[in-house]
């Protein structure tokens, strides 16, 4: 009997945080900020989020941690705010970890994955979960109950299922190989939850941008092979624009080798940046590819932020220590940089 | 003397009385066995050295090689659980740098440099000898944080000798063991086989998921089994050969971390280990030929990224050495080496080979009541085309007054990069240089002989400080280059220093046998130089290193009945180079319980008997109290 007035009061804090959640946005420390995801040490490490105070300028690292006393898991992904929810994408420990976005108490996990990668939120009922599957060739689209935290239906893609735009009503699904290689955007019809679409793409796409005319970019890594001594690279990495009406491939700019990623727009959505071969170029997107980097250097992860017009790049350094991240203004002049954890790979500007 | 003590060693293929006339500093004997004549006895002066004798080896009978050293000696023991991967580390040194030598014989790796410790059973071995300090001029590359010396044993004109062992625990653990040995005159022959399977399933609280959930390791089961077959013959009075076959076999799953939902891994081992001793005993002069053969085989297989890695390694090892009494109290020792190794892995599909040979020379000079000897040692190693660095090392010790000794080290050491460092594609670095170092020490003994009342048989205590100081420069690391990407390079330059502090008292009353030691180390061990973006791990202590630890052991025999008790404290040890991470102080006491029926033998083994929960390494939970029952049957 005690048990079930336990369980009824718990039901009970949970509709009223729930419904408190419905009426207002909730406030807290994490309320405005920038979220940062560090994969952490593989095989033995802890992923780590750090948060970043735009005004104070300061950094507070693994608040998962602290606030939930546990870690996260192995290898963050990505960080998705839906809903006040942030959800936190843990590939290698196979889940997705829930935590209120203004002060990351944790609320759920969501289980049931296969390597995931990315979350989209579709509505306040229904997510997207971009997974790699076993053994990284398996790459299918999670669709999830956000009430409840679990996996309602499975959306086989292509192989290496990994970053998704909601346009309209459909989603694009770039897959950038996984563990091996593959060719295909894949578009989803939300609605239904089934693939209304595939569109052929230079070898294995995998970032995806919307610009101010509603047109869907893609950068598309291109192909490399170990020869023995270097990786050389098969096909040439492209740049695409994809119109999603017609889901026709309109434009299309090819690069001298491979290794093309980290697509990002600015806030008016008319310049592209994006790494390619260990810099960061920036395009607007009536013009080609600029031949002048805006920045000599490689980042783990790039990111743009509306609210400040800068550009965010995440220095992974060893993989086995904290890092930084630096912050650029729009011409490429280093501003500030700040110390995370462990491998840093992204971010979330809020 | 001396001589004549070595001449006697030899002709009765060194037994007990060579390692009492040789070791006349040591305390410690090994009465009755007859031992491998190798350096350590002899050359390894200034060197702090453990013996495990046989006493306390017993109770661990059914326990790994790093089981034993985790409750037994100064060696950190790097464990990733029960039956997993384990790997030693001494005075802050590297799992690299610590050579396991089985009959004088490397076991090292020739691909990753490392041995692991937990596919060493302890029921194949009969002696475990650890060398602190750096002895790479007397055993080569990897002695470099010490060595740790296996070896079996044989006692000619015994009776024939059977034994059988079964054992269950908990967690699905089951073992069974046999030795046979034949013992004549002039041969020896012995086989012991062993089989080990457990599940391994322990339950844990899952401190890192949502709800803190209690649950039950997954894909952590292991088993292995093996035998060792040894042969020892007399030819005549001069010559004896010996033949030493070892073969094991293990699969074990590797178990997932608190971090990561499941793991469908699991690793295969196999290895044969054949290894042939010939000496040869003149007047003045003492010669052998040694040779061995390992050949390994292992798969590590992770189905969830599609991995399958094989990696195969055969080693030859040659050695001629002579041991020549130039006079009274002078002894020269003069060795050529030489070894093949050839390798293939993922990470180079096409067989890698190597070939080191290498020169040693020791001379050890005693005074004439060999109270105080000193030893110089040389090598010069050639691997392939260029040569490893000269290595020198001067030992001396002796009787500083009374019951006071005095003993010092100072060596060069070195390690030669392995196979995957050289060539694992991507990263391996072909222009890799040997990493190269100073290890130094200085130890004083005190042995109280007090007036002891008549009742008691036996009498032991002393206590010993060891200060050390040790520096490895070229330290090979893999870090990311400029292009990120992962690239072996000789970045690093660690240094280690610190104090060891041990306390043995023993004592032997009629009824009652009383055995305790007590350990304390102190290790500092830092970065001193590091790469181009590292420069946070600079100054700081290296990861999985522990500042302090300390091991306590108390045995108590009544008759037939035997207790003993293993406590071991770690202090927090740092899990990234930069000190911002680190895993908490942890404590672990185990208890065993022997008692002895005419030929039977009923051991009861309760380990972590506080139920202490902790980690060594971070996120790979270990087993809480749990416990084992072995039987022993001796014919």
């Amino acid at each position: 009997m005690k048990s079930n007035y336990l369980f009824i009061s718990f039901l009970a804090v949970l509709f009223f945080s729930c419904s408190k959640s419905e009426d207002a946005t909730p406030t807290g420390k994490y309320s405005s900020g920038v979220f940062i995801s560090n994969e952490g040490q593989f095989q033995t490490g802890t992923g780590t989020v750090s948060f970043f105070n735009r005004e104070s300028k300061t950094v507070e690292n693994d608040i998962f941690q602290t606030v939930n006393n546990r870690p996260l898991g192995n290898i963050l992904q990505s960080i998705e705010i839906h809903n006040n929810k942030a959800y936190l994408v843990v590939n290698n420990a196979k889940k997705v970890e829930v935590v209120q976005a203004w002060d990351f108490k944790e609320v759920g996990t969501i289980q049931g994955l296969e390597m995931p990668r990315y979350f989209l939120g579709i509505d306040d009922k229904k997510g997207y979960i971009s997974q790699w599957g076993v053994g990284g060739i398996d790459g299918s689209v999670k669709v999830i109950d956000l009430q409840t935290n679990t996996v309602t239906k499975t959306i086989q893609v292509g192989k290496g299922a990994e970053k998704m735009l909601k346009v309209d009503n459909k989603v694009f699904v770039s897959c950038n190989g996984g563990f091996s290689n593959e060719n295909r955007v894949f578009v989803i019809d939300l609605q239904k939850d089934e693939v209304s679409a595939t569109i052929s793409t230079p070898d294995n796409p995998n970032s995806l941008a919307l610009d101010v005319n509603n047109s869907v970019w893609v950068t598309c890594n291109g192909r490399s092979q170990w020869n023995g001594t270097a990786s050389v690279t098969v096909s040439p990495a492209q740049l695409i624009r994809i119109n999603p009406t017609t889901n026709q491939i309109e434009q299309n700019f090819t690069f001298e080798k491979h290794g093309l990623g980290s697509l990002v727009t600015n806030k008016s959505k008319n310049t592209l940046f994006y790494s390619y071969s260990g810099r960061v170029f920036s395009q607007n997107i009536n013009s080609g590819i600029s031949t002048n980097p805006l920045i000599i250097k490689s980042f783990y992860g790039l990111g743009y932020d509306a609210a400040t017009d800068m550009l965010y790049g995440a220095i992974a350094g060893n993989f086995s220590t904290n890092s930084k991240f630096i912050r650029f203004n729009i011409s490429g002049a280093a501003i500030d940089s700040m110390n995370v954890g462990v491998a840093p790979n992204g971010f979330y500007f809020k | 003397m001396m001589l004549r003590f070595v001449c006697l060693c030899f002709a009765w293929l060194n037994t007990a009385a060579c390692v009492l006339a040789q070791d006349s500093l040591k305390t410690k004997t090994l009465a009755g066995v007859v031992v491998q004549a190798n350096r350590l006895a002899y050359f390894s002066s200034g060197n702090k050295i453990q013996k495990a004798d046989s006493t306390t080896f017993s109770h661990f009978k059914t326990n790994n090689l790093a089981d034993f050293l985790t409750n037994y000696s100064q060696v950190f023991i790097k464990s990733y659980g029960v039956g997993s991967l384990a790997t030693p580390s001494l005075r802050g040194t590297g799992a690299s740098h610590t050579a396991v030598l089985w009959n004088g014989f490397n076991l090292q790796s020739s691909m990753n440099g490392t041995v692991d410790l937990a596919l060493l059973p302890a029921f194949l071995l009969d002696n475990v000898d650890i060398q602190h300090g750096g002895a790479s001029a007397l055993f080569g590359s990897g002695a470099v944080g010490g060595a740790i010396h296996l070896n079996s044993s044989a006692n000619f004109g015994e009776k024939l000798s059977i034994s059988a062992q079964i054992g269950a625990g908990s967690f699905a653990n089951f073992q069974q063991g046999i030795k046979l040995k034949v013992s004549k005159k002039n041969f020896v022959t012995g086989v012991r086989f062993f089989n080990h399977a457990a599940e391994n399933d322990f339950t844990f609280i899952n401190t890192a998921k949502f709800g803190k959930p209690i649950e039950k390791q997954s894909n952590s089961a292991f088993k292995q089994y093996g035998f060792l077959q040894e042969n020892y013959l007399k030819i005549n009075e001069k010559q004896q050969i010996d033949l030493q076959i070892w073969y094991l076999n293990a699969d074990r799953q590797v178990p997932p971390t608190l971090t990561t939902a499941s793991s469908k891994a699991s690793q295969q081992d196999e290895s044969v280990r054949i290894t042939t001793n010939w000496r040869y005993q003149r007047n003045k002069a003492s010669y052998f030929a040694r040779s061995a053969f390992f050949k390994e085989k292992l798969i590590y297989q992770e189905p969830d990224i599609q991995l399958f890695a094989l990696s195969k390694a055969v080693t030859w090892i040659g050695e001629i050495e002579s041991k020549i009494a130039i006079s009274k109290n002078q002894l020269l020792n003069i060795g050529l080496n030489h070894t093949y190794f050839r390798a293939e892995t993922d990470g180079y599909r096409i067989g890698k080979l190597q070939n080191r040979t290498s020169l040693f020379l020791s001379y050890k000079m005693n005074n004439a009541k060999d109270t105080w000897n000193t030893v110089v040692s040389l090598r010069k190693e050639l691997i392939d085309n260029y040569f490893a660095p000269f290595t020198p090392s001067l030992g001396f010790e002796g009787i500083l007054y009374k019951n006071w000794t005095l003993k010092g080290n100072i060596a060069k050491t070195y390690r030669v990069p392995t196979f995957n460092d050289l060539y694992w594609q991507a990263g391996g670095n072909p222009n890799l240089t040997p990493e190269s170092g100073w290890s130094s020490e200085i130890s004083v003994e005190y042995s109280p002989l007090p007036l002891l009342p008549k009742r008691v048989r036996k009498y032991r205590s002393n206590i010993e400080l060891t200060l050390f100081n040790s520096l490895i420069d070229n330290w090979i690391a893999w870090l990311p280059n400029q292009q990120g990407k992962w690239e072996a390079n000789n970045v690093l330059k660690v240094w280690s220093r610190g104090l060891e502090l041990t306390a043995n008292y023993s004592i032997d009353f009629q009824k009652v046998k009383l055995k305790s030691s007590i350990s304390y180390n102190y290790v500092i061990s830092t970065n001193e130089k590091v790469g181009k973006g590292d420069e946070n791990s600079l100054h700081q202590q290296l990861i999985y290193v522990p500042k302090q630890t300390i091991q306590a052991n108390i045995s108590l025999i009544f008759n037939s009945l035997q207790l003993n008790y293993h406590q071991i404290f770690t202090g927090e040890r740092f899990t990234t180079a930069d000190s911002s991470q680190k895993l908490p102080f942890f404590s672990v006491g185990n208890l065993s319980i022997q008692q002895k029926i005419k030929s039977l033998s009923f051991q009861l083994q309760i380990n972590n008997i506080w139920n202490k929960s902790y980690q060594q390494i971070a996120f790979r939970p270990m087993p809480m109290r749990n416990f084992m029952i072995v039987i022993n049957y001796e014919f």
